[in-house]
């Protein structure tokens, strides 16, 4: 288990992800940002009037530095039962 | 053991009784402070005290197999938990707790329904209450099914500041996180967006609200519509 940061940014501004989250790995984080992203984007991709199809994830390590990063658009909307 | 008639009229259901109905009950009102998680019934446990906030806030939370937590309603101020029991013995459905520390007057649920079987007018009260709460479940309920986390964040938000009565709510990120089903970090950003807007300030668990007006426009239509419910006649 480690610790994994998700900044989301939109090439201009930041939110930057203080507390992090433990996961077991890299692939858990991936899982992990995209479900995030998939609420978020639920049903619309604008909220508190920023369009987030727009923006980025970035999944960070305790060093801060980048491991993976990639567009809210490249996620596919999480299937509702 | 104070039972002083101001102590516990700052919730709304006691203070709407009228002043001979209030002296009823108050020989066996408490006021009594609970701190935060205190836990108040789990699913299935016999209502055996009713609880009146009038200060902090308590929640009522289904939990499910998995371990996770759904928000089925919170009471403030505003309300009561238990009141039903009034009717005769019940069994609560949802863990109840403390989610935000205050002081709660308290009445044993078999003195309350002693007292409502001698006074009719009193079972009428809490069927209106029961019948509000039902419609609150309704919206809250559609609201989870339909809107997204920025919109119930905002929601809640406003809620849980209007049942505590003021501007500041001490709540984790972990602890909305669970209220609103998703993960913490959905929380984070919403949270940091919100406040990089300057609608509120967010530190160390707890939250002020800066600007109410924008937290209003961002929180989906069911914030109104369950405010504009909370009929209860009202002294304030």
């Amino acid at each position: 288990m480690s610790m994994f940061y998700f900044d989301v940014h939109d090439g201009d501004k930041v939110l930057s992800d203080d507390d992090g989250t433990d996961l077991a790995d890299i692939d858990a984080a991936r899982e992990h940002a995209v479900v995030v992203v998939q609420e978020l984007m639920f049903r619309r991709s604008e909220m508190l009037d920023r369009d987030w199809s727009a923006w980025k994830i970035s999944i960070l390590d305790g060093e801060g530095v980048e491991l993976l990063r990639f567009n809210f658009s490249d996620v596919s909307p999480r299937k509702t039962s | 053991m104070d039972a002083r008639l101001e102590s516990h009229r700052d919730n709304r259901l006691l203070a709407a009784l009228a002043p001979e109905m209030f002296e009823l009950m108050r020989p066996d009102l408490r006021l009594i402070s609970l701190q935060q998680s205190h836990e108040l019934y789990e699913p299935g446990d016999e209502i055996d005290q009713i609880y009146f906030p009038q200060s902090g806030m308590l929640s009522l939370l289904i939990v499910t197999k998995d371990g996770r937590f759904f928000e089925t309603s919170t009471v403030g101020r505003d309300g009561a938990v238990g009141l039903h029991a009034g009717l005769g013995p019940r069994f609560s459905l949802t863990r109840a707790t403390v989610q935000i520390a205050g002081k709660f007057s308290v009445i044993r649920a078999d003195r309350f329904a002693s007292i409502v079987q001698d006074h009719p007018f009193l079972r009428d009260v809490i069927s209106r209450y029961i019948e509000l709460l039902w419609e609150e479940a309704q919206q809250i309920a559609a609201c989870n099914a339909g809107h997204d986390a920025s919109e119930r964040l905002c929601r809640w938000l406003l809620q849980c500041a209007d049942r505590v009565g003021g501007d500041t709510v001490d709540l984790t990120q972990e602890f909305l996180a669970q209220m609103l089903g998703t993960r913490r970090t959905t929380v984070t950003i919403l949270a940091k967006s919100l406040q990089d807007e300057g609608v509120i300030k967010y530190r160390r668990g707890r939250i002020h609200i800066l600007d109410r007006e924008s937290l209003k426009h961002h929180a989906c239509e069911c914030y109104h519509v369950m405010q504009s419910g909370r009929l209860m006649p009202s002294n304030s």
